[in-house]
């Protein structure tokens, strides 16, 4: 804490960092202002003279050896909504480019084909220089729509999105500068003039409150798509779609001054963390992405995500556990420089959808290194007798012991558990009352429940609660459970376990809330059970373990809080565990004799 | 400068929104200036004194948590009140049933600050002195004209005044040597303009609505908020 954080100025100015990073990295392939990553299917390869050689299949092939779209950085459309007749330059889909689509509305199709040529002749004078936009105009002049038809893979391509090449040539039309350079100059100034036209509102210069700069401001802001739950169109965290959140009489984003290039630069950052599977996980209804300043820190994503849903899949378990291990071990022995960066800013930025905007549920930043230690903090205090061997708990995994079904726990929770765990403060209270709860419902105390109840104990209640059994825990509840979990032991080695309903089933909660009013009635019960119990060696040693246990309790609580009752499930926890682990060790003794 | 006064402020909840993100609403991660006026004046505030926020000290770890809310989607159009003024008659209700929205915030929790405040005199004829001594007789006694919030109505705190010979309380961050905040709001100034949205209520006079903003520095607890001048801050 005595070192400079360098991290504010919100999410905003955060996702621009990151943003200005990837732009930085050639091999990022980030768009630049003016363009945007689309799915592109097909390339339409033609002659320096225009004439047409093929439509050559550039799709790339997925795991299962599907083909799938290439990703490529195409001159910015903006976006199309409705019926409107909006053509992309140098890039379309097959309807607009080659004037044909799957869609069997030929005069439509007629239409954006006319559309689309006159854009790019518009642009013929200007790119006269550039060969093969030269191509591409004589091309569409010359063209057809009829001809797609005839086309050897037309049903593949068929409304797919194609762009440009010249035979024989690398690249693709609209890759070269000469023809960047025209677009970038036609998108600046034919926005603002839209802008004018629609609103009679001219673009508006002022004090970006990211930057610091005055620049030109962004009306409205690029949507953002990817959030689960929100709009499929893509939804907005800087929108002012209803009057009641104007102020001052600024309309629209005027309200949140930010510059047309920044908005362009934290939407385009946010979106591409949004489609990469590496940055983004689901937390109840919140879709969390996470990154970092630093390229050296990047791995630390990977962990975070296995932490944050468990492993992903069964196929690539054996290698992210097994990464995960790694990562763990060195961070335990303190080597986190070995594998990461730990003192890069780390952020985590969690959305959730509100209709057409998105809202910011949580929002955290950090090092690396605190993340990492609060990160092991809590899985620490989540350890337990009985969960060796078995993968982290995830703080999915979590949530499921909260309710019935995965769709019956609440959405806040899971975004209140992830900001305990991440900020490192208290768990949520609900947390804790909701697991008590199930464990009251069905009479099941698992490994998971325990560990959960044990990790709020130790944080939220600052008690001391031990990984395994303690036979000399000074907590009254504590001893209590302990005792429950042997009285049941004997009903149930009494009876061979062929009891329909055990103690447990009738009395687990009400022990654990009331021990007054139900232990006097257990004891009184355990004698019988123990009179069943053989051969009396077993019998004695049952009654050596009561003697203990109760030398260490002085008397019945008529009530327990909640958090002793906590305290309560976790002795039980403990000494059935203890049973177990006893019970194994025997027979294994008997096995090798 | 004898003008100045410290005062303990605190809270379970409190929303400082960010302009960019004050729809679905996420606060700063402190108190803003603007905010801090606020509950001074709601404490002590003349026309005769304008009231400049110096420092902000920052007690408590900063925190957040969220909720959502309903709130009303529309504003009664400014034409529909002046039709209903001039006919003497007109539907001016607003139903929120009809028209609700539903909004999400994500707040601080558990907040704590002291704010260093002074004040200039606009009427040169008045005496300085008495509103020290007002200021600090009314805070003593808790007396306050409206309940002070932290950002939002919703979220009232309490205060303390800090006497000149009393200790200030320790920050968490007390060992921090620097933490940039970003741009933060520091309060929106009004200047008169013809064609402005914002329209002062006695002499139908317009003004624009100015927000500026200071780049905020959290050193060692505290931020030192510029005074709200052309050089410090930016419009």
């Amino acid at each position: 804490m005595s070192t400079t954080t360098a991290s504010g100025g919100g999410p905003l100015a955060a996702l621009i960092r990151y943003y200005d990073r990837l732009r930085e990295d050639s091999k990022s392939g980030i768009a630049e202002y003016g363009f945007s990553q689309e799915k592109v299917h097909f390339a339409i390869v033609l002659e320096t003279d225009g004439s047409f050689v093929a439509l050559e299949d550039v799709r790339e092939t997925n795991e299962k050896g599907k083909p799938i779209f290439r990703p490529l950085i195409v001159p910015d459309g903006g976006g199309r909504s409705g019926t409107s007749v909006q053509p992309n330059f140098c890039w379309d889909n097959t309807g607009y480019a080659l004037g044909r689509d799957n869609k069997g509305k030929p005069a439509r199709s007629k239409e954006l084909f006319e559309a689309f040529r006159d854009l790019h002749l518009s642009f013929r004078d200007e790119l006269e220089g550039d060969k093969g936009f030269a191509a591409v105009c004589s091309f569409l002049e010359a063209w057809k729509p009829a001809q797609a038809e005839k086309l050897p893979n037309w049903e593949d391509a068929a409304g797919m999105n194609v762009v440009f090449k010249l035979r024989g040539k690398p690249g693709y039309v609209h890759q070269s500068a000469v023809v960047r350079k025209a677009w970038l100059k036609r998108a600046t100034t034919s926005k603002a003039d839209a802008v004018e036209e629609k609103d009679n509102e001219p673009p508006q210069r002022g004090f970006s409150l990211i930057s610091g700069q005055v620049d030109e401001l962004a009306r409205l802001h690029p949507l953002i798509g990817g959030v689960a739950g929100a709009n499929t169109m893509g939804a907005a965290i800087v929108s002012f779609n209803l009057d009641a959140f104007e102020s001052y009489g600024k309309s629209q984003s005027y309200n949140a001054p930010v510059s047309v290039q920044e908005a362009f630069r934290y939407t385009t950052a946010l979106n591409r963390l949004l489609s990469d599977d590496s940055h983004r996980e689901r937390i109840g209804d919140a879709t969390v992405v996470f990154w970092t300043d630093s390229p050296a820190a990047e791995e630390t994503c990977l962990w975070f995500k296995s932490l944050l849903a468990g492993a992903p899949q069964a196929t690539e378990d054996a290698q992210t556990v097994d990464q995960l291990r790694n990562f763990l071990q060195a961070t335990r022995d303190g080597r986190l420089s070995d594998v990461s960066d730990p003192q890069a800013p780390f952020y985590i930025l969690g959305l959730s959808p509100n209709a057409s905007r998105l809202n910011v549920r949580f929002w955290l930043v950090a090092t690396v290194q605190q993340f990492v230690d609060r990160l092991l903090r809590h899985d620490r205090e989540l350890e337990i007798v009985g969960r060796e061997g078995e993968p982290p708990l995830s703080i999915r995994r979590i949530l499921w012991e909260t309710a019935r079904e995965p769709k019956d726990i609440p959405p806040q929770l899971a975004g209140e558990v992830a900001r305990s765990i991440f900020g490192g403060w208290p768990y949520p209270q609900f947390l804790f009352n909701a697991i008590v709860r199930r464990i009251r419902a069905d009479s099941e105390l698992n490994p998971r429940r325990a560990a959960v109840i044990k990790a709020f104990l130790i944080r939220n209640s600052q008690l001391e609660v031990p990984v395994s059994l303690d036979p000399q825990h000074t907590d009254q509840a504590y001893q209590l459970g302990r005792l429950f979990a042997a009285l049941e032991k004997t009903q149930e080695d009494s009876t061979d376990g062929k009891l329909n309903a055990t103690i447990k089933d009738r009395y687990f909660s009400a022990a654990g809330a009331t021990p007054a009013s139900v232990f006097p009635l257990l004891l009184k019960l355990h004698r019988h059970h123990l009179a069943k119990l053989d051969p009396p060696g077993r019998r004695i040693n049952r009654e050596k373990l009561m003697t203990e246990i109760m030398s260490n309790i002085r008397h019945f609580p008529a009530f327990m809080s909640l958090e002793k009752q906590g305290l309560f499930y976790i002795a039980y926890y403990h000494q059935r565990q203890e049973f177990f682990t006893k019970k194994e060790t025997t027979s294994q003794e008997t096995n090798n004799e | 400068m004898a003008k100045g006064i410290r005062l303990h402020v605190w809270a379970e909840y409190a929303l400082f929104s960010r302009p960019e993100m004050k729809v679905e609403r996420v606060s700063y991660d402190v108190i803003t200036p603007s905010a801090a006026r606020g509950v001074i004046e709601a404490i002590h505030w003349k026309p005769a004194i304008r009231w400049r926020i110096n420092r902000i000290h920052v007690l408590n770890e900063i925190r957040f948590t969220s909720l959502r809310r309903n709130e009303v989607a529309s504003k009664i159009p400014r034409a529909n009140v002046a039709k209903a003024m001039k006919a003497g008659r007109g539907a001016l209700a607003q139903f929120i049933e009809e028209d609700r929205q539903q909004r999400a915030a994500t707040i601080l929790r558990d907040v704590a600050y002291v704010i260093e405040a002074s004040f200039d005199i606009v009427d040169p004829q008045d005496h300085p002195g008495k509103h020290l001594d007002q200021f600090n007789r009314r805070a003593r006694a808790g007396n306050c004209f409206h309940r002070p919030y932290l950002g939002t109505r919703e979220f009232p705190c309490h205060f303390a005044l800090i006497e000149p010979d009393e200790e200030l309380p320790t920050s968490f961050y007390t060992k921090e040597s620097s933490r940039d905040l970003g741009w933060m709001l520091h309060d929106i100034d009004f200047v008169a303009d013809e064609k402005g949205g914002v329209i002062a209520s006695h002499n139908d006079q317009r003004f624009r609505a100015e927000p500026r903003f200071f780049r905020a520095t959290l050193k060692h607890g505290v931020i030192d908020v510029p005074a709200l001048t052309p050089e410090e801050v930016v419009a």
